[in-house]
């Protein structure tokens, strides 16, 4: 009955969403293109036009998607406290072990390339630092097997880092405040936007890059690894 | 003056930031980082007040990285911003100065930041997205503070807000794609030039999705009911900081996208004629065809029934105290629904005293209650500092709340009952003008249980207790001052109010 | 926007009163009255501080209310009487069980009435007082004024809050709120043969359930009630001359039945119950006592030359509707026969023996060590004073003297009627004639009592109660608030199935 009733009501849903969208305009329709594309190398100085839009135009909701991953992290950490016994009581086979061994520094650096090839190519912060967290979880999870926690980094220095980001994002805006008088200015800062293409390039968003990539990365792994050894 | 104005709506959300590695860092030197966190908060709660100084610009707008609203964000802090940051950051202060030390270990002052950055925020920006993005800390770090007392009920309260919270999120994103995909842009201020005078069926279901999912967020019925489930299990100073401080953000974040997006607000019944029936339906379809403002009178409708009538049989004051804040948002939004200046101007008002006395009042359960668990009606007493003084303040609320006259509750309650029934809504008016004489019957209840009755049971003042006793009392002397100063009030939320709807056409 | 001018709404009305002679008589009668009722309850008992201000504020709005030139100054000074009541009532012994009667419905009324304000002004655009009644919302603003009059069916707040008090404490209460609400009909509602007919109704049901009552002080709580309806049916006429014999009624009323309280304050305090039927010729004992219920008695049954005559007959003069007329010479010997038992039993006839009727059984034992004392050890009807206080000769004294003064006012406010309120027609006044017409419905209430008392109250005693809606409604708020509360328990997936369900039907509204 419940089930029923709860089929029925997506159901119903989804046809008015259906019959809603169906009138949704084109492209061309619309009263105010969307023009992030076309004038972000000119803007930015980024050839990935996601990252100049995650990075500078819209670097404000980086950092605040970029908060509310500290803030779940902090809260994770809080509520599952990781100093409790691991339920990973099995022991890893050799192959795990060694081979985990021999992965980690590639997760590691296709995760730095992803960060710092953000600007230039697909990826970015994000993504880079979900790569990177995977390495964090996936060394925890193996060698803490058999009720002892061991951990790429500790889980106090993984605090210290994200609020060490946290701060170094703030800062970067305010040097944009200070030297052109807008908040997370890059461009208009006159630090030159560099050869398009070229790794030191794109004035802060590859600095950003980095920065999100640590926090996104220390708090992914602090969220996954609290929840793990609970 | 100028550069700082231009900077302050930055820093009103970046200075909170900022405070959580400030915090942290504080906490790893070993000092004890609550006296700095509460001196940190009342600045901010001072810099809220800024905007207010003579000579400060009547409108700031800081564009984030130099980028225009079309392709970039920017933060506007105009007329509604000034009027209600404020408002979170003072109530915000009490809150977190009521908080029992406790309980208050951990992350919570980092949270107590993360909850203001987000609301000033809300209350800050002009781009849709970047709300959604601040709405997403301000809840978070509110679902974190719900659950905090790591105890079943704690944990319960917070599950529940968690899975409602997010359904609203999840349909709040939804209409935030929608709106973009109809209009191309996410900036308050261009939807009206993006969206056609009577906008699509797209667009209105989109708008729909938006509104609904704020809705929710605020406890407007039928999507209320999580509201009552969350607070009960939330620390007492949390949840005054929730029912009067957060709320005020969602609803200007409302506010904001109703006034701006075409047909958001704006209600008006032409008197009727014939029978009974045919009255009825030219009634009926009058609703229908005043789309969005139509819905919303429907749903503050009842909003004030529902709220009321469940308050009536509740046992626990925070629940009491949860339902009445549904019934009193259903008066607002049917101020905001009709869409004149005036009643947009008696919402405001309504709006700023509903989150002191609603926070005053969550304040009077730990001087009330033995422990933070009891908060039965029936054990209630007027705590041990000063119990007449207590007694006559919380009645003094109870006034405000009910609509009764020294009580700033009344001013605005009957703004809104006058000018709801002048924009054409006379059952809004109605509603909201019973409400009160239901609302008296469960706080009369309240100052039955406590007055006369002082707490024994435990002989030590602690300093905790004093500064929830002086945040309290804040509340219950603002909802005193503020009816004498009703005339001053009134103006400023009428010149707010014309603001909001002149900008957003 | 005119309805944000809130610089002090009282001072408003202070500052530049509205001076009518109708509001002048009734501000001042309830002045004069209150400043006496006070003095009353001085000589007899102590009250607190705290007691005294909140009467005060109570009288004092009531005094400033009819002055006011805004709907704003007239709804916050309506709130103030009723806040000044509850500060009264919060002194009582009960007063948890009293303000749980009192306030909900003082509540409604002044929803009722804020909410007419609002359509009022929505229409008209003013809150200036209107001058043909309100544009809009009329008979919302009726619902509430008849409320705070104690109109039947919304009369249980006052007949069973009077009635519950300690005795002196309804001396003050009654000559305010009740008279504020006619005060706003006649103020607010333009009124018409409609209103007078149900003016006439509510006097003589009124009237009827004032016949069937034991206790004294639930007998006059009826009057009450049958006396509103005097005067609702004259200031609910169109008529000018009515109009006014409506208000004279009212000014008459707050002076004569403020009397009645007193009388019954002080029969209370020297047997120490209430029941009629049990005073035992307290004439013999207390001879000015009995003069003065009389002069009392006659006012209120419209015997000329008292008060009382004179504002009945203006207003049965000029009423427009033959059947209201008719209605309320009805009510007229029902008044007659009521005070006639009344005095009859009070202060001429022996005590009935005890168990003789059914009424013995629940006597209400009142005055103000009432709660301290076992009801089983009171003596019971047997003529034996129980006021044991000190001084109390002197204080007695006082109070008859009070008593007195008010039924002098009775005999002027008579004779001088056009003197005192010249809005009266020249020819109100008291003539030889006027003997002759007024005493006949008086005379027939006598003789019916005389007659058919006996008879009639058999049938008086099944009348239904007000219990018969009550208890359905009742039963019924407490069904709908439990399912309410069913609705709310907690079950995370029926939230969220409200929140999709109330997006689809708003979505299917909006978008189809």
């Amino acid at each position: 009955m419940k089930r029923t009733t709860a089929a029925l009501i997506v159901t119903v849903l989804v046809v008015l969403a259906g019959f809603a969208a169906s009138e949704l305009p084109s492209e061309a329709e619309r009263a105010e293109p969307v023009n992030h594309a076309i004038r972000s190398l000119a803007d930015t100085g980024a050839v990935n036009a996601v990252s100049a839009v995650l990075f500078d135009y819209r670097a404000f909701d980086t950092l605040g998607e970029a908060t509310v991953i500290i803030t779940t992290a902090m809260i994770v950490a809080f509520l599952a406290p990781q100093a409790r016994a691991s339920m990973l009581s099995v022991r890893m086979s050799g192959i795990v072990l060694y081979g985990v061994v021999l992965l980690l520094p590639f997760i590691a650096v296709f995760g730095l390339a992803i960060m710092l090839y953000g600007h230039i190519s697909p990826g970015g912060g994000f993504t880079g630092g979900v790569v990177l967290s995977t390495s964090a979880v996936l060394y925890a999870v193996v060698y803490s097997a058999g009720g002892q926690q061991s951990y790429v980094l500790a889980p106090a220095t993984n605090k210290m880092i994200e609020n060490v980001a946290m701060t170094a994002f703030l800062a970067v805006g305010f040097f944009g405040m200070a030297a052109s008088g807008a908040f997370l200015a890059n461009a208009a800062t006159g630090i030159g936007l560099g050869t398009p293409g070229s790794l030191l390039s794109a004035g802060t968003i590859p600095l950003l890059n980095v920065i999100s990539g640590l926090k996104v990365g220390v708090g992914l792994a602090i969220i996954i690894i609290s929840l793990f050894l609970e | 003056m100028t550069v700082f104005a231009g900077h302050l709506p930055v820093f009103l959300i970046a200075l909170p930031l900022l405070a959580v590695p400030l915090l942290y860092l504080i906490d790893r030197l070993g000092a004890n980082s609550r006296n700095v966190a509460l001196l940190f908060y009342a600045l901010m709660a001072l810099a809220a007040g800024v905007p207010w100084l003579p000579g400060f610009p009547a409108e700031v707008v800081a564009e984030i990285g130099g980028w225009p609203a079309d392709i970039g964000i920017e933060l506007r802090l105009d007329a509604l911003a000034r009027l209600f940051l404020p408002v979170v950051g003072v109530i915000g202060l009490l809150g977190t100065v009521a908080a029992d030390p406790g309980e208050a270990t951990g992350p919570f002052y980092p949270l107590s930041f993360l909850l203001l950055a987000g609301s000033n925020g809300l209350i800050l920006t002009n781009d849709l997205f970047n709300a959604y993005v601040f709405l997403e800390i301000t809840s978070i770090s509110s679902y974190a503070l719900v659950g905090f007392r790591r105890d079943t009920r704690g944990f319960e309260s917070g599950f529940k807000y968690i899975v409602v919270g997010s359904l609203a999120s999840v349909l709040l994103l939804w209409g935030i794609a929608g709106l973009y995909a109809v209009s191309g842009t996410l900036a308050f201020s261009r939807f009206a030039a993006a969206l056609p005078a009577v906008p699509g069926r797209a667009a209105v279901a989109a708008a729909v999705l938006v509104v609904v999912g704020l809705l929710t967020k605020l406890g407007i019925a039928p999507f209320h009911a999580w509201k009552a489930d969350a607070l009960a299990g939330a620390p007492r100073s949390v949840a005054a900081t929730l029912a009067g401080a957060t709320v005020s953000a969602y609803f200007v974040v409302l506010v904001r996208v109703l006034t701006t997006v075409p047909g958001g607000i704006g209600f008006g019944l032409r008197p009727a004629t014939g029978g009974f029936f045919m009255r009825l339906s030219a009634y009926v379809s009058e609703f229908v065809a005043a789309g969005i403002p139509g819905m919303l009178i429907l749903l503050s409708g009842a909003s004030i029934i529902v709220g009321h009538l469940t308050a009536l049989r509740q046992t626990r004051l925070s629940r009491l105290l949860a339902y009445s804040s549904v019934a009193h948002f259903g008066y607002i939004i049917a101020g905001v629904a009709v869409g004149t200046v005036p009643a947009l101007a008696g919402a405001f008002l309504h709006a700023v005293h509903h989150a002191f006395m609603k926070a005053g009042l969550f304040l009077f359960i730990p001087l009330a209650a033995d422990s933070a668990e009891r908060d039965r009606i029936t054990s209630l007493t007027c705590g041990r500092t000063a119990p007449a003084l207590v007694g006559s303040a919380m009645i003094f609320l109870t006034m405000g709340m009910v609509g009764i006259p020294p009580a700033a509750g009344f001013a605005s309650k009957w703004i809104l009952v006058l000018e709801t029934a002048r924009a054409g809504a006379p059952f809004a008016a109605i509603l909201i003008a019973l409400g009160g004489a239901i609302a008296l019957v469960y706080y009369l209840r309240l100052s039955l249980a406590a007055v006369g009755r002082t707490r024994s049971s435990s002989p030590r003042r602690s300093p905790a207790d004093v500064r929830v006793f002086a945040a309290f009392l804040v509340c219950a002397g603002y909802v005193f001052v503020a009816f004498w100063a009703t005339d001053l009030l009134a103006g400023i939320a009428i010149s707010v109010a014309e603001t909001t709807l002149g900008g957003g056409g | 926007m005119s309805s944000a001018q809130f610089s002090n709404a009282v001072a408003a009305t202070v500052r530049s009163p509205l001076l009518d002679s109708g509001g002048l008589l009734v501000a001042a009668t309830i002045a004069a009255f209150s400043l006496l009722a006070f003095a009353f309850v001085a000589a007899g008992v102590r009250r607190r501080f705290w007691w005294w201000v909140a009467a005060s504020v109570h009288v004092a709005a009531g005094v400033l209310l009819p002055f006011t030139r805004d709907l704003l100054s007239f709804f916050v000074l309506w709130e103030m009487v009723t806040l000044g009541a509850v500060g009264v009532l919060a002194f009582e012994p009960d007063a948890r069980r009293l303000l749980r009667l009192y306030l909900p419905l003082q509540l409604l009324a002044a929803a009722l009435l804020m909410s007419a304000f609002g359509a009022h002004y929505g229409v008209s655009g003013s809150l200036l007082l209107p001058v043909q009644g309100l544009e809009a919302g009329a008979g919302v603003a009726l619902a509430a004024l008849s409320i705070k009059a104690a109109v039947i069916p919304v009369h249980l707040w006052m007949t069973r809050t009077y009635t519950a008090v300690r005795p002196e404490t309804a001396v003050v209460l009654s000559a305010v709120a009740t008279k504020i609400g006619v005060f706003g009909m006649y103020r607010l509602i333009s009124g018409g043969p409609t209103l007078e007919i149900a003016g006439g109704a509510v006097a003589v049901v009124g009237v009827i359930y004032a016949l069937r009552q034991k206790q004294l002080r639930h007998f006059l709580a009826f009057h009450i009630v049958s006396q509103v309806g005097y005067m609702i049916a004259g200031v609910g006429s169109t008529v000018a001359f009515a109009g006014a014999g409506g208000l004279f009624h009212l000014a008459n009323n707050v002076v004569y039945k403020g009397l009645l309280f007193m009388v019954v304050v002080m029969l209370i305090s020297r047997f120490g119950h209430s029941n009629i039927y049990r005073m035992n010729g307290a004439g013999r004992s207390m001879p000015v006592l009995a003069v003065v219920a009389v002069v009392a008695s006659a006012s209120i049954s419209g015997l000329p030359p008292f008060n009382g005559y004179v504002s009945k007959t203006v207003i049965e003069q000029f009423l427009s509707s033959p059947v209201a007329v008719a209605l309320l010479r009805i009510a007229g010997v029902g008044t007659a026969i009521s005070f006639t038992k009344f005095l009859w039993y009070c202060f001429f006839k022996r005590a009935e023996p005890r168990g003789a009727g059914r009424e013995d059984t629940c006597d209400e034992i009142v005055g103000d060590n009432a709660h301290s004392v076992p009801a089983r050890s009171r003596p019971a009807g047997g003529g034996v004073a129980v006021d044991g206080r000190p001084a109390a000769h002197a204080s007695a004294r006082r109070r008859i003297a009070i008593a007195v003064i008010l039924s002098l006012a009775c005999v002027v406010m008579g004779l001088a009627a056009v003197a005192i309120f010249p809005a009266l027609p020249a020819d109100a006044a008291v003539t030889l004639e006027s003997f002759r017409f007024g005493l006949v419905p008086p005379a027939i209430g006598v003789l019916l009592f005389a007659l058919a008392y006996s008879r009639l109250r058999p049938a008086l005693e099944r009348l239904p109660s007000a219990t018969l809606y009550t208890r359905p409604l009742s039963t019924g708020a407490t069904r709908l608030l439990r399912a309410l509360q069913e609705q709310h328990s907690g079950d995370v997936r029926r939230y969220l199935g409200w929140i999709l369900m109330g997006l689809i039907v708003i979505w299917a509204v909006v978008i189809l």
